[in-house]
């Protein structure tokens, strides 16, 4: 139906499709022989069963080059492009990872390589398959890799702890370890984990954190867990029955309430943009309460639930 | 100043202040006449240079007096050709571009000079040119027999005798400001005169400033619309069938130059061009009119990447972007590019015109900005082309408002941002992108038992492979879905920033802007209309708003964020008209104003009236 509703060009693609298939489109230094061995046999199998979704996801990296000149400003959405090809593209996404003839730096630009890369990624964590999981870690630990690149394999990891993959969340705390102290803008993806060891663990973070470590690190945790408490996340039906959406957005929101008067008015702005994530009902009441039980600072949490009471997220 | 006596060296302490002198002998016999040059230029802006302007202060440019002249970037005679060796080489074609007053409408552009000398020695000279560090930027072009038909040069020279008798000269900007900091628009151009030996006698000086190029703004009436129709080979009906929409709201709108179709090989008609205009005062133009306008139809800055992932040398900026020369440049119309190679290329879509919008005129610290002020999505790391944003920020009147758009996945501040005129004392309001009240809509539906309802019915998401993937979905699975959950959350408090940004800089209030309902989807980590975003509408008339089809949900028969939108315009007295754009353009990561332009009617105001 829209094959021709696009004015592509067919040369970008004729010449892309002829170009030798170059390296993985992202290191995996660190994907173990026994990982790669078990995901090889996963993805021949499903090819066996099934080439042709294998062509569907090969297919699209080789159209990215027109589509990126049809979409506004070359945004090509890959991550929506393999997720309605459905779990069975799995298998196909983690070859292109792993083995995958990826857009080799040249043929596309250099936003839309990443976007099939993060694509892959994003796509990766979606269906729940914890097989994904040293394939993510291998990206998101890669030595040389780019912010968004990383961001996006642990923003996916913190897709599949949310599902339920204790493997996943396990290996997003390792990974915090071996990233966060360099690379502070990745720190609000950790919060992408929607669960309550995660939070705890983002707290635990936060309070040592406290203790000489670096103000970006400090809001990167802030917004992490901002994002790990979003209280409209929690309210999903798959979430809410959890049941740990209460304890986890009051646990959060207790701990940023108690930093607020504290901070000094940048720190704050980030406090407040997590606290309006959290979303909390008695948002308001609670700080209030709050500058009752700890005799903290008055002006400052009277400041601070007028914010509340006026956050974005209530209309 | 104008008058004042420039001394010869080596007579420099007596005839500094000559005319003190020459008064305070106060002799019998009469004061003997001095040989005087006088240059006339259109200092009280009624379009002559004549009397009147000589008892202003013509050295002194300021609101109250001061000589404008236009950039001659146009192409009246439709000389230029329609494509060129490279894409310097096509915008390189312009009025301005040879020597010569390339007909009547041409020299409309010129702006008027007399000069004349008196009392002049015979054999001597008059010599008319620009100092030395303006000299570059214009041309003179003497007027004979009421005819520009000689060619135009840097710097002019008459005998005496001829300049004795008064001499029309035109003058012709030759390029607009693109860096203040390197020319600031403002040019002195002198008349001297000089004896038969060389000596100068006289020196008279004069001010003038070439004429910024303004955006336009909302409440600026539609006078065309524009979308890119595709070839028919190239269209499955969507680009054909929004072109349609696009001219019906049009004509429902009362445009008056109707629709028109661009020719391009994409259809992002609202990024690859934008259309301002550059005007100076004229007369004898008819009753009522008080400025001589130049519409400047700009090419986006974005780049040409080829399939090898470099720019192309000959051809640098997007291809779309050419239609400013090939369709559009011609009498009173200019083309303008400005780009400089070596940008970070992730930066790229920001330089798209839908990253360029107009806030309408206010009055904000004390300071007037009539004509409005451009605003932009920028931060310190995600930015549109240095060199662009310089130029826009060196015409000095519309000083640019940048917020940030970062967060967006295309990042242009048309899909959360515009404004329409407006009851209340501003007389006009922003409309604000807002996924809490997106998101409220959707919950009252639940509440009250429609969660089953279905939205998006019939559209899909994307069929490259040839398989259409149905984008219906339910109310209720959208407020399950985790990832749209969680980025119309951090969306809502982005949009609320960017009001907080607009809020201090134009000095708004909550009065003055309303809330659109919105709700978004990730796409590598930053947002992307869900819904399709009603904001990202095109503005056609001050009762016509043309917004993108939400497809939402029918609940009770009535889609609720159509509802809310309609009724919020009508209480401004603005009526909503649908426009289809799922296919071409919603699922392509844009709306019904990134794929549409509007030419707008120039204002009569008088820029040169104000104190910048």
């Amino acid at each position: 139906m829209m094959a021709r509703q696009f004015y592509v060009h067919v040369f970008s693609v004729c010449l892309l499709a002829s170009a030798a298939a170059p390296a993985s489109p992202v290191p995996m230094a660190s994907l173990s022989p026994a990982a790669a061995r078990n995901i090889d046999a996963f993805t021949a199998k499903a090819r066996a069963a099934n080439p042709q979704i294998f062509r569907s996801v090969s297919k699209l990296r080789e159209e990215l080059p027109g589509l990126a000149r049809k979409a506004r400003g070359g945004k090509v959405n890959v991550r929506a492009r393999l997720v309605a090809l459905g779990p069975e593209a799995l298998p196909a996404v983690l070859s292109e990872l792993k083995d995958g003839a990826a857009p080799a730096v040249g043929d596309l630009l250099a936003s839309t390589n990443t976007s099939w890369v993060i694509g892959l990624l994003e796509t990766a964590g979606h269906w729940s398959n914890p097989i994904a999981v040293p394939v993510l870690e291998s990206v998101a630990t890669q030595p040389d890799g780019s912010a968004p690149v990383i961001a996006a394999a642990i923003r996916a990891l913190g897709e599949l702890g949310t599902m339920g993959s204790e493997d996943a969340e396990k290996r997003l705390e390792e990974i915090y370890g071996r990233r966060a102290g360099a690379m502070p803008e990745l720190i609000e993806s950790f919060g992408y984990c929607r669960r309550i060891t995660m939070a705890r663990f983002l707290l635990g973070t936060l309070e040592s954190a406290s203790n000489g470590q670096g103000e970006a690190q400090r809001n990167g945790l802030v917004k992490a867990l901002g994002q790990v408490a979003s209280g409209w996340v929690w309210e999903t039906a798959n979430l809410a029955k959890t049941g740990e959406g209460n304890d986890v957005r009051r646990a959060v929101f207790d701990a940023l309430v108690q930093r607020y008067s504290h901070a000094d008015a940048a720190a704050r702005r980030v406090l407040t943009d997590a606290l309006w994530l959290v979303d909390l009902p008695d948002g308001v009441t609670r700080v209030k309460a709050h500058g009752t039980k700890n005799g903290t600072d008055a002006a400052a949490l009277t400041e601070l639930a007028s914010k509340l009471a006026s956050s974005p997220l209530r209309r | 100043m104008p008058f004042c006596v420039v001394p010869k060296p080596r007579l420099s302490a007596l005839l500094v202040c000559l005319p003190v002198l020459v008064a305070g002998c106060g002799g019998s016999s009469p004061e003997p006449k001095k040989p005087a040059a006088l240059l006339l230029c259109d200092a009280d802006r009624d379009g002559v240079a004549g009397a009147s302007d000589r008892a202003l202060d013509r050295l002194a440019w300021s609101d109250k007096s001061g000589a404008v002249f236009l950039a001659n970037i146009d192409d009246d005679a439709q000389r230029c050709p329609k494509t060129a060796a490279t894409d310097d080489a096509l915008a390189a074609c312009n009025d301005a571009a040879d020597a010569v007053v390339n007909g009547d409408d041409d020299a409309l552009d010129l702006a008027p000079l007399r000069l004349s000398a008196s009392d002049a020695p015979a054999g001597g000279t008059v010599e008319l040119a620009a100092s030395p560090s303006t000299a570059p930027h214009l041309r003179f072009f003497v007027k004979r027999n009421g005819v520009f038909g000689e060619e135009g040069a840097a710097a002019l020279s008459f005998s005496t005798e001829e300049a004795g008798a008064g001499v029309d000269v035109g003058v012709e900007g030759l390029d607009i400001v693109r860096d203040a900091s390197v020319w600031d628009g403002f040019v002195d151009v002198s008349l001297t005169l000089k004896n038969a030996a060389a000596e100068v006698l006289h020196v008279d000086t004069v001010r003038m400033r070439v004429a910024p190029v303004f955006l336009s703004h909302h409440l600026q009436h539609a006078e065309k619309t524009f979308a890119t129709k595709l070839p028919p080979a190239f269209d499955d009906g969507s680009s054909a069938a929004f072109c349609r929409d696009v001219t019906a709201a049009s004509s429902a709108a009362g445009v008056s130059g109707g629709f028109q179709s661009i020719t391009a090989d994409e259809q992002w008609a609202q990024d690859f061009l934008d259309i301002g205009f550059a005007t100076m005062p004229i007369a004898g133009a008819g009753a009522g009119a008080t400025q001589h306008a130049m519409r400047v139809y700009i090419r986006s800055a974005n780049y040409n990447i080829g399939t090898n992932g470099k720019v192309n040398v000959k051809y640098p900026l997007r291809v779309a972007g050419r239609a400013v020369f090939s369709q559009f440049r011609g009498k009173d119309v200019a083309g303008l590019q400005q780009y400089a190679l070596g940008k970070n290329l992730d930066n790229d879509s920001y330089d798209s015109f839908g990253n360029t919008e107009t806030i309408p005129p206010h009055t904000f610290a004390g300071k007037s900005y009539p004509l409005g002020r451009i605003v932009r999505g920028a931060t310190a790391t995600d930015f549109p082309e240095p060199s662009f944003t310089k130029m826009l920020e060196s015409q000095g009147f519309q000083d640019p408002v940048y917020i940030d758009t970062s967060w967006l996945y295309v990042g242009h501040v048309d899909e959360t941002v515009s404004f329409i005129k407006a009851t209340g004392p501003r007389g006009w309001k922003v409309l604000l992108a807002d996924t809490a009240l997106g998101k409220k809509l959707l919950t009252d539906a639940v509440a009250a038992g429609a969660g089953s309802v279905a939205m998006f019915v019939g559209q899909d998401w994307f069929d490259d492979a040839g398989k259409a993937v149905p984008a219906r979905t339910t109310i209720s699975a959208v407020l399950a879905d985790q990832d749209v959950m969680s980025m119309s959350a951090n969306a809502a408090i982005a949009e609320e920033h960017q009001w907080e940004q607009l809020k201090a800089a134009a000095g708004l209030t909550a009065d003055d802007m309303l809330r659109v309902p919105a709700i978004d989807q990730p796409v590598d980590g930053k947002a992307m209309a869900y819904v399709p975003g009603m904001v990202n509408g095109v503005y056609l008339s001050d009762t016509v708003f043309g917004a993108p089809e939400p497809h939402g949900p029918l609940v009770g028969g009535r889609d609720p964020f159509k509802e809310m939108f309609t009724s919020t315009l009508a209480a401004e007295g603005i009526r909503v008209t649908w426009i289809e754009d799922w296919n071409l353009y919603h699922a392509q990561a844009g709306e019904v104003h990134c794929g549409s332009n509007v030419q707008r009617a120039i204002p009569s105001f008088k820029w040169w009236e104000q104190a910048r």
